[in-house]
């Protein structure tokens, strides 16, 4: 499999987005809403892949559209070591920056920022400063 | 052909005839949020500009993006 460096090296998989009407039991008791993105999100573990269900906020979330659209899945997250230096290098891989990097509530903190590519989607890149307190990951 | 007008047209479906400076989101229901992003991308390509991240999420209309363009140096936005 060709190995693709979109986002510079020592980039790790951390989980996948997956856009949600509601986050219901027993999830929503680990629900965290984050003001900034306008979306609710609680993290679980599918067979071994972390997996972040995203609820909107309201009609405004960015997910809203993508709800009425019918699209569930639609970000893949990496831990980047240095996320202004990602940002650098997948701006010189074609992608599209969304936004600077901003605090994430759900990431202790951490800061996360949006790239889009037209042909490989949305990612989102994650300061890996804190290592991941998501039950059964490392 | 108008280059920007030909790229509009292939990524929001729209006629180059009916694409005016005051198309927005709101009056192209094909300008939805995703189409937005590809837009962009496309225009980057084309033109061999970077906007910014607060452009990419910002324009709002196809006048929006001319100025952003002529901000850049590109020319003859308006040639048939």
């Amino acid at each position: 499999v060709e190995k693709i460096n979109f986002f510079g090296e020592d980039v790790e998989f951390d989980h996948i987005g997956i856009a949600v009407k509601s986050i219901d039991e027993p999830y929503s008791k680990d629900k965290i809403c984050d003001p900034i993105q306008r979306v609710c999100v609680a993290f679980i573990n599918i067979h071994g892949c972390k997996a972040e269900l995203i609820e909107p906020i309201d009609e405004n979330s960015p997910i809203s559209g993508m709800l009425k659209k019918g699209i569930c899945m639609y970000h893949l997250c990496y831990k980047v070591p240095d996320l202004d230096s990602a940002l650098d290098i997948a701006r010189q891989n074609g992608f599209l920056c969304l936004s600077e990097p901003v605090e994430a509530v759900a990431f202790e903190n951490r800061k996360i920022a949006w790239v889009f590519n037209r042909s490989y989607g949305i990612f989102e890149l994650l300061e890996s400063k804190i290592k991941s307190k998501i039950p059964g990951q490392q | 052909m108008n280059k920007l007008k030909k790229i509009i047209s292939e990524v929001l479906g729209i006629k180059q005839d009916d694409i005016t400076d005051d198309l927005t989101p709101d009056t192209a229901k094909s300008w939805d949020s995703m189409n937005a992003l590809i837009l962009v991308a496309a225009l980057e390509s084309a033109f061999h500009v970077r906007f910014t991240s607060v452009e990419v999420t910002g324009i709002k209309s196809i006048r929006e993006i001319k100025e952003a363009l002529i901000k850049r140096g590109i020319e003859g936005l308006n040639a048939d």
